[in-house]
């Protein structure tokens, strides 16, 4: 199954809109799970993204007003125990102790988080953890990277293949990785 | 139906990559395939 994980637009207040390429390319239909690590920050992106697939889950972020979404969710996709988590509540910011110790105390396979707007994915522990960065390329005031990311997984039972998309002017440069649940 | 993955692994992932809209995708021929498939059940 196809899920599309991304975060941190902060529409209205930094980007007007995803990327025109970004919606050119996220078609209704192909995904089946949406995981969005907050700061959207209006109703309307939870819309847009409701309209590309039933199943959207969402975390709050520190700039989300509107909606009641939760600080943490944990999500099942197939042999994955998915944590989703916006990661401005874990201090250090993105700091890869921090981020296995939620991942530890929610007891997932795999860490999802957000706030850095920088693009991470990496293994730690056999744990998994992604950062899907920014998808509309906003301003962070704690890193000078503000390119538009968003990350696509492909599940297939215990492993996953993740795609990065990234926006380089007018172009959208497509990054490929993959893991593998290890056996306990 | 052809299974995309094998199809694209041969391929770059700028051109094998799920979203991509280029006919000659693997996957964009998947889903043009599994809607037509769909539709096929429907009508029968």
């Amino acid at each position: 199954v196809l899920v599309l994980i991304l975060g941190d637009l902060h529409i209205p207040h930094r980007a007007h809109d995803l990327p025109a390429k970004f919606k050119s390319l996220l078609v209704p239909g192909k995904i089946q799970h949406i995981l969005c690590t907050g700061n959207m920050c209006t109703r309307e992106v939870y819309d847009y993204l409701k309209s590309l697939a039933s199943d959207v889950h969402v975390v709050k972020g520190d700039f989300d007003e509107v909606g009641s979404w939760p600080e943490t969710k944990v999500i099942q996709i197939q042999q994955f125990k998915i944590g989703l988590c916006h990661g401005h509540q874990i201090v250090p910011w993105g700091d890869t102790e921090a981020l296995a110790m939620l991942q530890r105390q929610m007891d997932v396979d795999m860490l999802v988080s957000g706030h850095t707007h920088k693009f991470g994915a990496f293994e730690y522990n056999n744990k998994f953890f992604i950062n899907p960065g920014t998808a509309t390329g906003a301003y962070s005031a704690i890193t000078s990277d503000a390119t538009a990311r968003f990350v696509l997984m492909d599940v297939q039972g215990d492993a996953v293949v993740t795609y990065v998309y990234e926006l380089h002017g007018d172009d959208v440069k497509v990054d490929k990785m993959e893991f593998k649940k290890k056996k306990q | 139906l052809q299974d995309p993955r094998e199809a694209g692994a041969q391929l770059n992932t700028s051109a094998a990559h799920p979203l991509a809209l280029e006919r000659e995708s693997p996957w964009a021929q998947y889903f043009e395939r599994a809607d037509l498939e769909r539709d096929i059940d429907l009508d029968v």
